[in-house]
């Protein structure tokens, strides 16, 4: 029982869906001792958008913090594991690149390994970038094991996410809240009732006429933003002159080839296509923006690049990038789509709603004055989508797919400052960016840049003062050490089946809650 | 197209130590191929010599690598000790001692600090002085100073003592005569003029005149006095930091003495009542006064413009409290040698843009530190109550917010000083944060005081077993000999 009943204590999340069920598990498991009473509104009426399969390794970070156990939510959740998204034909057609999680080589006298690669380039001694990532090797051979725990080992240097189906997460989220004392109401919401003396919203009110109150709203609805948008007006950062996709049509198909560690993103006539492989099916769609291209010519394209056949209609989702201009405003959270969208290029969905909830628990409020918070949320938030938002244009722009309408405007668009600057800091200097903050560190940057063709031009001229054919041999001694070490490594699936095979379809039903 | 960068010609402007140091490592970065030419040898500003006085190295700091001394013989040469942190006198709430010791965080269990356990029992005991009283036995780093205690840290992860990250603390005016023979040794040239253009000037000189962003204001000090003290005295783990009534001093105890430095506004005190007060406060009869004047803390904007970059003093400056001038200038070095220009041809803006903005944000954190505890103190007198009125950074502005109002510590990119440092120093100064973290309650909170008081009662063990300070230099001493 809280001794401080200042705090806010009735909290009500406004839509299932993965960004629903993660708040409710989150707010559950940290105030479920504390006398907060969480309630989720949802309607089996409504769809949930559900794409969002593939993650960032962080949300690992998120799942131990919540107690679910890794093997456990892998079974029941189909998943695989995730070392990296393959980007194909992004830079010129027919080439392929992998941003791996992890890093790349090792320094040499404390200078960067990417300045000794440009130097081996240049002297036409280095092997692709790529041959010196654990992972993006393991990934290419389809090979996959646990990290080693000894972070000396090569073994350790590398990261993993998941591949899963977002709407057994969300299934399995919901188990786990209702069981820690979520309260789940089944409902349509109509309106939202405000409070006449601070104009903060009370209640929402379903289609049947009931009322459900609360201190604090987590806008979870979606694209609709039932609260932040159509009841607040809190408006909406327009990015798609960054970001110009705008639609995007999502089909699972069975699958015919290896089922390999990665997501892959193919660039396609007028934006680009997913793969994400799970146990029992691939997770595909096509991303693309409606002025370049029609909805049919996108669908054909979609189901003519699927490797097996379709196990269900392509469904259409309709989005708009950008960020709502105050994620939390007055006393409604928005978390998930409703809050902003950045497409799905680097998984950055569910990232994004995990940073949401990390944020909303540390600054969770009081019910007097809940000011100071917003503003401290909409400037962490401000700063994750602004830096996830560069990351992504950079695939975009450093395109070279010439003669295609939609990558030719790409390129010749406005950059946003910040990303040009990073881009030709990086081209004549090396210089890679690097903030404590934010989803995506130097390594990441660095794949994108080199696997799109964007090599640096020069390298720190210390490298001409030391033994280049040391430094040769050290990296060459690197590169076998990687082959030979994915070698040893298990194929992919097969660690899978060993580890965290699916669970039947028959189990997965029979513990679904009803709504889903 | 390859670019092979050709032999460098570099051409450093002002000796001391910031000159000597740039010198010795550029040197040692191109391996001795580089024309490295010091003009100004012999120009070791008084201003300059103060500043890198009070010397602090922690063994990351690119100064203590190059220098190739082990702690024991820099200790050796500069009369100095071990540092576990810097003392603020009776900065506190009730005249408490405030510490910045910036050992290791506690293990966190269950993603809760314990200093939200902490202020969550003080709300509920109805004692919000209760929570500095149960935040201070945890700074085990800081409280090894306060004792005057020294061990060295431990590999075992079990043990207190693997929490330990002291650095040393000397007078570091021996030390541009290391880095000068390490430059020399290593081919560097004194020289007046330039033969030719240089790839780089580095300009070193201490600058004359307010900096582009004047701190003199905010910090409360634009004129020094540097003294020596000498003779037996206590030789803590720390330096300290002194409030006046219309300045402060810093002590950096040696061995057989101490350097104080003064600081204080010239409109709060003439120089000949500064120095009153300098010697009112110390010994009078050991105190001698080496140099004073004045001093321009704050930083230049842009101090790499075309192939000119000014380092130390000249460039960036924040008097020598927690060792800053040191600190700066080592960060300034690691910076310009990881954004060495490659060449004729080479990139210099974006090198220049990025090293610009690595040492603003460096700076800025180390001010915002800095200038906590001229905001937030207990301490009283027209000097202080002004301090306490400056503007704030909006940075330091968001620190504060965020720890007054939850004890949140708020993660800011590119600084050097970890969240429990920022931790240590807001419970020292007696800031309460009004709320908790709600997470706490749902936790048991008697088993956590169990953890905790079982934490504090190792520390206290280990604390107790530890040598003096002085005795564990005296063994150290002896054994060097031996």
């Amino acid at each position: 029982m809280s001794i401080n009943a200042n705090f806010v204590n009735n909290v009500v999340i406004v839509g299932g869906g993965t960004a629903g069920w993660m708040t409710a598990a989150a707010l559950s498991h940290k105030f479920g001792n504390t006398g907060t009473q969480i309630t989720l509104v949802e309607s089996a009426e409504i769809g949930t958008v559900g794409v969002g399969e593939a993650t960032l390794p962080h949300i690992r970070f998120f799942n131990a913090a919540m107690g679910i156990d890794e093997t456990d939510l892998m079974a029941r959740t189909q998943a695989t594991f995730k070392l990296g998204i393959e980007f194909c034909g992004w830079g010129k057609e027919g080439e392929s690149y992998i941003h791996p999680f992890g890093d790349y080589g090792e320094p040499h006298n404390g200078i960067a390994f990417h300045h000794l690669w440009t130097q081996q380039r240049l002297a036409g001694n280095a092997k692709r970038i790529c041959e010196y990532s654990l992972p993006v090797m393991m990934a290419e051979a389809n090979r996959y094991a646990m990290p080693d725990a000894d972070p000396n080992a090569l073994l350790s240097t590398f990261g993993y996410a998941y591949q899963f189906d977002a709407s057994l997460y969300a299934a399995h989220l919901s188990q786990l809240s209702q069981k820690r004392g979520v309260k789940r109401v089944e409902g349509k919401i109509t309106h939202a009732k405000r409070s006449a003396d601070t104009g903060r919203i009370s209640a929402v009110v379903l289609e049947n006429g009931a009322q459900v109150e609360g201190d604090l709203f987590v806008d979870c609805s979606g694209f609709r933003g039932l609260l932040i948008e159509q009841e607040l007006k809190t408006g909406y950062e327009d990015w798609s002159h960054y970001l110009p996709c705008n639609r995007a049509l999502a089909v699972p198909c069975e699958p015919s080839g290896p089922i390999g560690p990665y997501t892959r993103a193919t660039a396609r006539k007028a934006g680009w296509q997913w793969r994400i492989p799970l146990q029992h099916r691939i997770g595909n769609g096509h991303v693309y923006c409606s002025d370049y291209i029609s909805d049919d010519e996108a669908a054909a394209i979609l189901i003519d690049n699927l490797e097996g056949p379709a196990i269900a209609e392509p469904r259409p989702l309709f989005f708009k990038t950008g960020r709502r201009n105050k994620l939390w405003n007055g006393n409604v959270v928005s978390i998930g789509l409703s809050g902003g969208f950045l497409e799905p290029l680097e998984s950055t969905s569910i990232h994004l709603i995990q940073q949401g909830i990390t944020a909303l628990v540390e600054l969770f409020p009081t019910q007097d004055s809940m000011e100071e918070d917003a503003a401290e949320y909409n400037a962490m938030m401000r700063l994750e989508f602004d830096r996830v938002r560069d990351f992504l244009v950079l695939h975009y722009v450093a395109n070279q797919r010439e003669g295609e309408k939609f990558w030719d405007d790409m390129r010749r668009m406005e950059w946003p400052a910040s990303l040009k600057e990073k881009v030709a800091a990086f081209v004549h200097s090396g210089i890679i960016p690097s903030y404590d903050v934010g989803a995506f560190l130097p390594p990441s940057w660095l794949a994108v840049f080199v696997g799109q063709n964007i090599v640096p031009q020069a390298y720190d001229p210390r490298l001409d003062h030391l033994d280049s054919a040391a430094i040769a041999s050290s990296m060459e001694e690197r590169r076998r050490q990687i082959a030979d070490a994915v070698n040893t490594l298990p194929v992919h699936m097969d660690f899978v089946r060993g580890h965290c095979p699916g669970a039947m379809v028959a189990e997965m039903v029979a513990e679904k809650i009803p709504s889903l | 197209m390859t670019r092979k960068s050709p032999s460098p010609y570099i051409q450093i402007l002002g000796g001391g130590l910031a000159g000597w140091s740039a010198a010795a490592i550029l040197a040692e970065q191109f391996s001795g191929t580089a024309a490295i030419h010091i003009d100004g040898a012999q120009e070791d500003t008084p201003a300059e010599s103060a500043a890198y006085a009070h010397m602090i190295l922690g063994g990351e700091s690119i100064l203590m690598q190059h220098i190739g001394m082990t702690p024991a013989d820099l200790i050796t040469l500069g009369r100095g000790g071990f540092w576990l942190g810097t003392c603020f006198e009776k900065w506190g709430a009730k005249g408490r001692n405030v510490y910045h010791a910036p050992g290791e965080a506690l293990p966190v269990k269950d993603g809760l600090s314990a200093h939200q356990i902490l202020r969550r029992l003080s709300v509920q005991e109805g004692k919000d002085g209760l929570f500095t009283d149960l935040c201070l036995p945890l700074a085990f780093q800081a409280r090894m100073a306060a004792a005057g205690k020294f061990s060295p840290p431990s590999a075992d992860r079990q043990s207190p003592r693997s929490l330990l990250r002291p650095g040393v603390a000397l007078d570091g005016s021996a030390l541009t005569a290391v880095m000068r023979d390490k430059a020399m040794a290593s081919g560097v040239r004194v020289a007046a003029g330039m033969e030719d253009e240089p790839l780089l000037i580095v300009d070193c000189r201490p600058q004359e005149k307010a900096k582009d962003i004047d701190c003199r204001q905010a910090l409360g000090f634009d004129r020094y006095v540097t003294l020596r003290l000498e003779g037996a005295m206590p030789h803590p783990p720390h330096d300290s930091i002194r409030p006046l009534d219309n300045g402060w001093m810093t002590i950096l105890p040696l061995q057989g003495g101490a350097l104080i430095t003064l600081y204080y506004h010239s409109s709060h005190w003439t120089d000949a009542q500064a120095k009153q007060a300098a010697y009112d406060a110390l010994p009078e009869s050991a105190a001698a006064i080496i140099t004073s004047g004045p001093i321009y803390p704050g930083r230049m904007e842009r101090p790499w413009q075309g192939n000119s970059v000014h380092l130390g003093v000249g460039a960036a400056q924040l008097g020598s409290a927690m060792g800053a001038e040191v600190t700066l200038l080592s960060h300034q070095l690691e910076t310009l040698i990881t954004l060495l220009p490659g060449g004729k041809g080479d990139d210099m803006p974006s090198k220049s843009a990025e090293y610009n903005r690595r040492v603003a944000a460096h700076f800025d954190h180390i001010r915002d530190f800095l200038h906590l505890p001229f905001v937030r103190n207990g301490l009283t007198g027209p000097y202080w109550e002004q301090a306490k009125k400056q503007a704030i950074a909006p940075d330091l502005h968001r620190r504060l917010g965020q720890f007054e109002r939850r004890g949140l510590l708020v993660m800011i990119d590119d600084d050097p000083f970890e969240k429990h440092s920022w931790l240590e120093m807001m419970t020292g100064l007696g800031i309460i944060p009004a709320l908790y973290d709600h997470v706490t309650d749902g936790v048991d909170l008697s088993a956590k005081m169990r953890d905790l008081g079982s934490m504090v009662v190792a520390f206290d063990q280990t604390i107790a077993a530890m040598p003096t300070h002085e005795d564990f230099l005296a063994q150290m001493a002896a054994r060097m000999t031996g």
